[in-house]
């Protein structure tokens, strides 16, 4: 009996000070994801017209107007419940999706910043385009992931409008 | 043709459309070391227990690697350049807390 109450106050204090945590970083992580994803597809829509070529060719037929080096950087660290999940497929291997996604949204965030920097200066294009991903804090065993920046940056390009 | 930051050309292609290379000046480069700022570093660390974007250290690599250009640029118009090619950027974690930022280019002359 005594047992069996040991071991149902143990499973009580486990989920309370575990899994309500961990639901809660859960649900706190994925809403701002959303909105953060959200307001990525957004602005990114407002975009599409500006290209991003990784080749270092401009267009030889136009007269270029301007150029200058654009950059954009994001900064981003991981929730308790991301670690949590990637310590557990840590034990047996394989995609650590929860990441997937977040490294996404800081690439994603670092380009736009770049293209409306880009967009500033009215330019038609970006050409050799860069990106570096940069772990500045280490990750250990608590925190398998620290603290990642991602560095996009190319050379944005305006054309003569009167060819 | 306008350049729009500042009076030197800055790019990452290796030449200058519509420009000539006319005076090769070597490499130029300029670096910083940071170290986090105690304020933003408990700021980041309360931002890190929900996940995304640590806007403090976002901030403060953007203000370093722009430290790091305008000591380029520096060293390349003290060589009588108006340009520098090529240019890459890198970043270093050295020790807990401190990155370093380094960049580096080539200093021309264009006509």
């Amino acid at each position: 009996m005594e047992n069996i109450l040991e071991l149902v106050i143990t499973i009580v204090l486990v989920v309370v000070f575990t899994f309500v945590p961990l639901g809660l970083y859960y649900l706190v992580g994925k809403h701002f994801e959303n909105k953060h994803f959200a307001s990525i597809k957004q602005r990114e829509s407002l975009y599409l017209q500006m290209s991003l070529v990784p080749s270092d060719l401009v267009d030889p037929q136009q007269k270029v107007e301007a150029m200058g080096l654009v950059e954009g950087t994001v900064v981003i660290g991981s929730d308790p419940f991301k670690r949590y999940i990637a310590n557990l497929v840590n034990l047996i291997g394989g995609r650590v999706s929860v990441f997937e996604t977040l490294l996404d949204r800081a690439r994603r965030e670092a380009v736009l910043r770049m293209k409306e920097k880009a967009a500033k200066m009215h330019a038609d294009e970006i050409v050799n385009f860069r990106m570096e991903t940069m772990s500045i804090c280490s990750g250990n065993d608590a925190k398998p992931m620290g603290i990642v920046e991602v560095l996009a940056y190319g050379t944005a390009v305006r054309y003569a409008k009167n060819k | 043709m306008d350049q729009l930051s500042g009076r030197i050309i800055l790019t990452n292609i290796d030449r200058v459309p519509g420009r000539e290379i006319v005076e090769h000046y070597g490499l130029v480069a300029g670096s910083t070391i940071r170290a986090k700022h105690v304020g933003k570093d408990i700021m980041a660390g309360l931002k890190n227990l929900f996940g995304g974007e640590l806007t403090g250290y976002t901030e403060l690599l953007n203000e370093s690697r722009q430290e790091a250009t305008e000591r380029m640029i520096a060293q390349a118009k003290k060589k009588g350049a108006n340009a520098i090619i090529n240019i890459r950027f890198s970043t270093s974690s050295i020790a807990q807390g401190a990155a370093e930022i380094y960049v580096y280019g080539t200093a021309v002359k264009v006509e």
